[in-house]
């Protein structure tokens, strides 16, 4: 049978498609679509970005950040790069799906994606090299390096989807006003994940000074071309980089860490293993050819960013290495190739395409048992999340005691109002000491620096108090982002509108606790049960800084 | 080596140089185009089995889904990023493959409708609004470059 050689890069294509997104995202998301919660969310990051971009859906525009992620107050800039907020609203209300599914989704294949367009950045090169480069790229899916999509890194994916777009338009400077392709996709970088646009701008600007030095002529066309493009990019990411500047910049700064900061989520060489081998016996490989083509470097130049941590880049540089296989696949595509040479000196396209789908299925094969679930986020929290959302005024502040699903305070943010988020070490020692108290350590579930806002149409200020003092409207007036905490860290629960319980934990001590602080509450003639489900118990305080403890004491021993 | 200048099909000028022996040929700027010829019928079938198959690429990994959700989803993703991105590419029809066409017309598409998407709303204009408004305008300007535009 003759395989006909146009149906074989779709086939190699489509079999990676759907086999990554299968392990991605269709077994850690029960094979459906549609959710009743938040589901496969494994960290913090994850609920941020998908609140907000709940929010923005909501208002219709992507410009403010919801204002109980900002200390209550209105109008306060999203200091993050808006692109994601953009696309996952859009997918939300064309489609239907929620937007916490479309967020991820989006971003799961923003991620396969990237992997696509590395094969096209590699195919000009040579299209069987391309072929063989497609397998490796499913080890993303191995241990850390899929750590992106689980841990809530999307606005870095939608970053390194864009950035390898922007290499891609950049090698091609040949086409006539590609520097439109060039400017838009790095316009889309500037209003997706900063740093990104630092790093190929950096890339254009080593590759164009080599070029014109072994030229021994500046190339004006050239450089029109990229100067044109980085006006268009400029253009559209303006009013963005604006607001980066006045917040993240200003609290950030260079971000002169020398680690990954990544913790036990880091990746370093040993990881990649034998397949290490592979990638630097391409790279000599790559180093001896007479043509060393532009995938090529891509590839060292990403790598080399990877490890930016050396001169102080922190996450910013370590994070890529979560991309290493997709960058570093032309090495190994070029190795195969040379072997498969070595082998059969007529080598054919269909025959390399073959061993491309076989090696597929192998590498990918292993990856079906890896564990998947539901993540942090349950039916009953969400309900109980849903619930205060819907139903506790703006101003109301909710207490959260221990819950599995809430210790990651972004996830209170779906409640859509102020939440404090009891201190784990301070509850231990509560439960250590056998008693209860009515003071504890709470901590506020925010993760904005600055709060930035209109003072003028025309001029920008900040918001100082954190969070914003009940009953009173704060002026945008400071000059610069430094905060005044406008709370202490212990907090009185009889001074909280709202108390939120979960009956069971993943240990039993932390829900007796629970219940028997609920249980003391319930007691007094201050407080009632306002809602409950077979998890959580959200009790209100009707009579502020009363003594809901009874007994006029604050502290009472457990037996 | 002799140095010359020939035209490219697209009217571009090639400096190139010759060497001696006649066998090795340096393009000094501008390039050899290997025009394509486009035939629109011939990928308006391709896009439509691209679109089958993405339907039945969801299913088979969101097969506990319904066959309405996923084919939703699917028009969503084409309709929203990969389709107006892919109008645009026609504007280099003559250059570049359909394929690479198609697979650069999803980062363009996202890239369009994401970053005019978050312009207009500063404007005003809300997302609801943006989701028709932004494919249409590609699909106008990518079937002028279909119709009007010379190859490029």
């Amino acid at each position: 049978m003759k395989l006909n050689s146009k149906i074989m890069e779709p086939a190699v294509l489509f079999l990676f498609f759907t086999l990554f997104l299968y392990l991605a995202l269709g077994s850690q998301w029960d094979n459906r679509i549609k959710h009743d919660f938040p589901y496969g969310y494994g960290a913090s990051d994850a609920f941020f970005h998908q609140s907000v971009a709940e929010y923005m859906k909501a208002q219709g525009i992507v410009k403010y950040t919801p204002p109980y992620e900002v200390g209550n107050h209105d109008f306060v800039y999203d200091a993050h790069p808006p692109m994601l907020f953009v696309l996952s609203s859009q997918i939300s209300i064309f489609s239907g799906i929620e937007v916490y599914d479309s967020i991820l989704l989006l971003s799961a294949l923003l991620w396969i994606f990237s992997g696509i367009l590395v094969y096209i950045l590699i195919k000009r090169f040579n299209k069987m090299i391309a072929l063989l480069s497609v397998p490796v790229m499913i080890f993303t899916l191995t241990g850390n390096f899929k750590i992106p999509l689980y841990w809530g890194y999307w606005l870095f994916i939608a970053g390194v989807f864009f950035l390898i777009a922007a290499f891609w338009a950049f090698s091609r400077l040949d086409l006539h006003n590609s520097w439109i392709l060039l400017g838009l996709f790095m316009g889309a970088l500037g209003i997706s994940h900063i740093p990104e646009v630092f790093f190929v701008a950096l890339f254009i600007a080593i590759y164009f000074a080599i070029d014109c030095f072994s030229k021994k002529k500046f190339d004006i066309p050239v450089f029109r071309k990229i100067l044109f493009a980085a006006i268009l990019a400029l253009l559209i990411s303006a009013f963005s980089l604006n607001i980066f500047f006045a917040t993240f910049a200003e609290t950030e700064g260079f971000r002169n860490k020398f680690d990954t900061e990544l913790g036990n989520g880091s990746v370093y060489l040993k990881d990649i293993g034998l397949i290490g081998l592979a990638f630097a016996a391409g790279l000599i490989v790559f180093l001896v050819l007479k043509k060393k083509d532009f995938a090529g470097w891509f590839a060292i130049f990403m790598f080399f960013v990877s490890y930016l941590t050396l001169i102080g880049f922190g996450k910013r540089a370590a994070t890529h290495r979560w991309f290493w296989y997709f960058y570093l696949a032309f090495f190994f595509g070029l190795l195969a190739y040379q072997i498969i040479k070595l082998v059969y000196k007529n080598v054919s396209y269909e025959g390399v395409a073959i061993i491309s789908i076989v090696l597929l299925i192998i590498f990918s094969y292993p990856l079906f048992s890896q564990g998947s679930g539901s993540g942090i986020m349950n039916a009953y929290d969400w309900q109980g999340l849903s619930w205060i959302a819907d139903n506790v005024p703006k101003d109301a502040r909710v207490f959260y005691f221990y819950s599995d699903a809430l210790g990651q305070s972004a996830a209170l943010y779906n409640s859509k109002h102020l939440a404090f988020n009891l201190v784990r070490n301070d509850l231990f020692e509560a439960i250590q000491n056998k008693e209860i108290r009515r003071t504890y350590q709470f901590g506020l579930a925010d993760s904005y620096a600055a709060y930035l806002c209109d003072a003028t149409p025309f001029n920008y200020r900040y918001f100082r108090n954190n969070p914003e003092i009940k009953g009173q409207l704060e002026e945008c007036t400071a000059k610069n982002h430094t905060r005044i905490e406008t709370v202490e860290y212990s907090l009185d629960i009889c001074d909280a509108d709202y108390i939120y319980f979960d009956k069971q934990a993943s240990q039993p001590v932390l829900a007796q606790y629970n219940l028997i602080v609920r249980q003391i509450l319930l007691q007094n003639n201050y407080t009632e049960q306002v809602y409950e489900n077979e998890l959580v118990s959200i009790i209100k305080n009707n009579d502020l800084g009363e003594d809901c403890l009874g007994k006029n004491t604050s502290i009472i021993k457990l037996e | 080596m002799v140095k010359t200048q020939v035209s490219s099909s697209s009217n571009e000028e090639l400096d190139i140089e010759v060497s001696k022996d006649n066998e090795e040929i340096i393009i000094k700027s501008g390039s050899f185009v290997d025009e394509k010829k486009v035939d629109i019928n011939k990928e308006l079938v391709y896009l439509a089995l691209i679109f089958v198959a993405s339907i039945l690429v969801f299913k088979i990994v969101f097969y506990k889904e319904s066959i309405m959700v996923v084919s939703q989803l699917a028009f969503s993703f084409f309709f929203l990023y990969i389709l107006p991105g892919f109008s645009i590419m026609y504007y280099w029809k003559s250059r570049l493959e359909f394929v690479e066409r198609f697979i650069i017309g999803f980062p363009l598409g996202a890239a369009i409708t994401g970053s005019f998407g978050f312009l207009l709303g500063l404007f005003g204009i809300k997302l609801i609004f943006q989701v028709w408004l932004i494919p249409i305008v590609c699909f106008i300007l990518g079937w002028w470059f279909v119709t009007k535009t010379r190859n490029l």
